[in-house]
């Protein structure tokens, strides 16, 4: 479980100001949660990922993963084998110059002995389906292909929870699509726990709980279906989906439709009833 | 005359090596001027290579690409070319090398060679185009931007220029919907006040559905189909092609009529959808 | 582009793939040395590159790829056999006014291109039949006893392999620019030389700005993965294995590039 109790992030400025990026928010991750963040550029989405593996830590408040707090740094490393990270730009993360052993660097990292080092290289690398690249050089990879790959080398470092701060927004639709099917795998097959930030709001409406920042806080918390639906949503400047719009348009025509729908499949399997 | 054809347009990378690829297959298209033209394609269709060929950056294989009617294989004409096409790559923001915004902006001006009062002038048309306040920003270094921002200012460097074509690559690829914003409404003046013709390449099939009088789809390197809109998606939704480009709500008018039910698939916008859907459920209510 | 790019690691299964790093680092070592001694004349230098051909040939890499490659330092041989054959004073043989050539020239400027040409297929046989990571893993094996000397072996060997992993990213990336900015109007294959050399600076600065942002995107990711200077990565190194081919290597290596120094050289 992901704690995060009251945590405030400000920022200097060079005049001796401070922004404020987090103000005072509270949250609660379970395992095994598809939980997907949104909110506008400024929001604090990117700041609050990087709380969660203690790439920054709170000027204020308390940020425990699995009970250990990420401002202990005798429980760093624990705590980055635990909860692994997903950047946007797939090349600025691939750090070595063969696929097989940028997957192993993190696990290595562990100091873990090398039979145990292969055999979870060898088994992330079947899961995300790169064996075909096993042997080849980054460059030669799709960005979706990068994607998965910096997935790979987090999850063999053996992670239970998985953060992603908007690993789709320089991939093409069909990239986008096949990472959001992995996710969804990751989620029910190995009971990862997925923290999801996208600019993509059909992206996030897969998720089984979105939250939305607005201006360092949590502005709404629940169900997709509930979120995009909220009064409050259009106030945060986000757009809805089209499922999500084409619910609320019918049940303004009166129909009697199910707020919960948000993906396309969904709706086709409501319709064709 | 078109402003734009191209006729059996073929390019092929590294001819003659075992890394060859046909990136273009005989692709043949008018643009005439002052369109919105859009195009859809997945990574590895030949969209980017395409747009190489609009500004002479890149010459064809086989086949013939005219410009303003004339012919960009020739060495002189096609140097000269950036002046009436203005090409934005994708995430325009990494080309960015000047100390201040109005240098930046400027540097396409002057190699344009007007006189310094007109390029004044038109950095901050170029900035206000693009939904910036030059006051505030002409003396910042625009590397210490944000990332949307600097997009705002990689843009408005081609704008200023006035260019006859424009052509853009993802020009809305990882901003947030205010940013995004920004990027359509500069567009829709370049098109409206400036009679620019607009050639945009896009995964956001819809924006591109909004603003786009004609559309094409490139399929690994073929023209599959090009035309107005509603012909466009007309045979996409016929064709066995994969719909994933296509926005939810169309999506589903297709997915429901592959169903046999009733609906038209004719419509493009989020209302006309729910229209649709909703005669579709009162009509089996009853 | 992507993926012929010489010097860059081509994978193979060849005898000289499997040697160990080091021996192929010390090969390298032993190559610009011989390349570099003075007293090697002409028939010992044309020696050992037939010696590097024959290793090319074992490796698999195919020879005339590689002579290829050579085409891109025309310049610096040009050059360098300019000014060996004009300025080089000693037994005439042709004199055009006030230039004059003569056979020490000659002589030089074509050891300076066989002297270059082995330097070049040296490196490149390292490069290309050594992964980045056995490279540096190599190299740290090699330095480790300066570490008792306070020298930051580790993270040298992580500089090492950040950059060879990064080389095809960022000439990907150096084209983008260019065709950015050339559609903008920078020119680089015309105008006076000035303007051109100023045009560089177009292409090089957003690179340096993306490389500066990549080193603390990179950073950010490292850290999440556990990486700490301190923390060698003994797994790697202690994977590297001497056999008995890597002995053979090296006696071969002794015999045919530095005996030939160390004996024939003078006496040629």
């Amino acid at each position: 479980m992901i704690q995060i109790s009251n945590v405030t992030k400000d920022y200097p400025q060079g005049t001796g100001l401070r922004t404020r990026a987090l103000d005072h928010v509270d949250l609660t991750i379970e395992p095994g949660e598809f939980v997907g963040i949104v909110g506008r550029n400024g929001s604090g989405k990117t700041t609050l990922a990087r709380l969660l593996n203690g790439l920054l830590l709170p000027s204020s408040g308390q940020v425990l993963v699995d009970g250990w707090d990420t401002a202990d740094p005798c429980h760093r490393q624990d705590i980055r084998a635990r909860v692994g990270m997903v950047f946007q730009n797939p090349d600025n993360q691939i750090i070595n110059p063969i696929v097989e052993e940028e997957v192993a660097f993190g696990v290595e990292n562990l100091n873990l002995p090398s039979a145990e080092v292969t055999r979870r290289v060898d088994w992330v690398i079947e899961l995300m389906g790169l064996s075909e690249w096993r042997h080849h050089a980054p460059h030669l990879l799709s960005g979706g292909q990068k994607q998965r790959l910096a997935i790979a080398a987090a999850l063999a470092m053996g992670n239970s929870y998985l953060v992603l701060d908007e690993p789709t927004s320089m991939l093409d639709q069909l990239a986008r699509r096949d990472l959001m099917t992995c996710l969804k795998r990751l989620v029910r097959e190995e009971k990862i726990t997925v923290i999801l930030i996208s600019h993509s709001m059909e992206e996030v409406a897969e998720a089984d709980r979105l939250i939305v920042l607005h201006r360092g806080s949590i502005h709404l918390d629940g169900s997709p279906g509930q979120v995009f639906n909220a009064p409050g949503f259009v106030q945060t400047g986000l757009k809805r989906p089209p499922i999500p719009g084409l619910v609320d348009g019918l049940l303004k025509l009166g129909h009697q439709i199910n707020q919960e729908i948000v993906t396309l499949e969904q709706m086709v399997e409501f319709l064709c009833q | 005359m078109p402003i734009i054809e191209t006729r059996d347009l073929t390019h092929i990378y590294l001819p003659g090596t075992p890394y060859q690829r046909r990136a273009l297959d005989e692709v043949s298209l008018t643009i005439e001027e002052g369109e919105f033209v859009g195009i859809i394609g997945a990574n590895g269709s030949g969209k980017s290579t395409l747009m190489q060929h609009f500004n002479g950056l890149l010459i064809p294989s086989s086949g013939k690409v005219l410009v303003d009617g004339k012919d960009t294989s020739v060495k002189g004409y096609r140097n000269e070319l950036w002046k009436q096409v203005g090409l934005v790559f994708q995430f325009p923001e990494q080309q960015i090398f000047a100390s201040t915004v109005y240098d930046e902006v400027a540097y396409g001006l002057k190699k344009l060679g007007l006189a310094r009062p007109i390029v004044k002038q038109r950095v901050e048309e170029g900035l206000s185009m693009v939904g910036l306040d030059s006051r505030d920003i002409l003396s910042l270094s625009p590397l210490c931007l944000n990332g949307g921002t600097r997009r705002q200012v990689a843009l408005a460097c081609i704008l200023a220029m006035h260019p006859a074509v424009l052509v853009l690559d993802e020009p809305t690829a990882g901003l947030d919907p205010a940013g995004c914003d920004y990027i359509i409404q500069a567009l829709q003046d370049m098109q409206r006040n400036h009679k620019t013709t607009v050639i945009m390449v896009s995964h956001n099939v819809n924006d591109l559905i909004l603003l786009a009088d004609k559309m094409a789809f490139l399929d690994q390197g073929k023209l599959m189909v090009f035309g107005s809109k509603t012909e466009v998606l007309r045979q996409m939704a016929h064709r066995d092609v994969d719909h994933l480009l296509l926005p939810d709500h169309l999506k589903l008018m297709y997915r429901l009529a592959a169903a046999g039910c009733p609906v038209n698939t004719d419509i493009i916008t989020l209302e006309q959808a729910t229209a649709e859907v909703s005669i579709l459920i009162g009509e089996s209510a009853r | 582009m992507k993926a012929m790019i010489t010097g860059q690691y081509v994978m193979g299964d060849s005898v000289i793939h499997r040697l160990d790093p080091r021996t192929k680092l010390l090969a390298c070592l032993a190559i610009i040395i011989a390349a570099s001694l003075p007293q090697n004349t002409m028939p010992v230098l044309l020696l050992n590159i037939l010696f590097i051909i024959i290793i090319i040939q074992l490796s698999k890499l195919g020879i005339f790829n590689m002579l290829r490659g050579l085409k891109s330092l025309r310049v610096l041989f040009l050059l360098t056999f300019i000014c060996q054959v004009f300025f080089t004073s000693g037994e005439p043989l042709g004199q055009w006014g006030k230039v004059l050539i003569s056979r020490e020239g000659i002589e030089l400027a074509v050891t300076t291109f066989l002297r270059l040409v082995l330097l070049y297929l040296g490196a490149s046989l390292l490069t290309m039949t050594t992964s980045s990571l056995k490279l540096s893993a190599g190299l740290e094996s090699l330095l480790s006893p300066l570490s008792y000397l306070r020298f930051p072996v580790a993270q040298f060997a992580m500089i090492i392999n950040i950059s060879l992993r990064f080389i095809p990213t960022i000439l990907e990336e150096l084209e983008i620019i260019t065709r950015a900015q050339r559609s903008r109007g920078a020119r680089f294959d015309s105008g006076p030389l000035a303007q051109r050399l100023k045009n560089t600076l177009v292409v090089l600065i957003p690179l340096l700005a993306a490389s500066i942002q990549r080193a603390n995107d990179l950073a950010l990711a490292m850290e999440s993965r556990c990486y700490s200077a301190t923390n060698t990565n003994y797994s790697r190194v202690a994977n590297l294995r001497l056999s008995w081919k890597d002995a053979a290597a090296m006696a071969l290596l002794v015999l045919f590039l530095l005996l030939p120094a160390l004996f024939l050289g003078t006496k040629l």
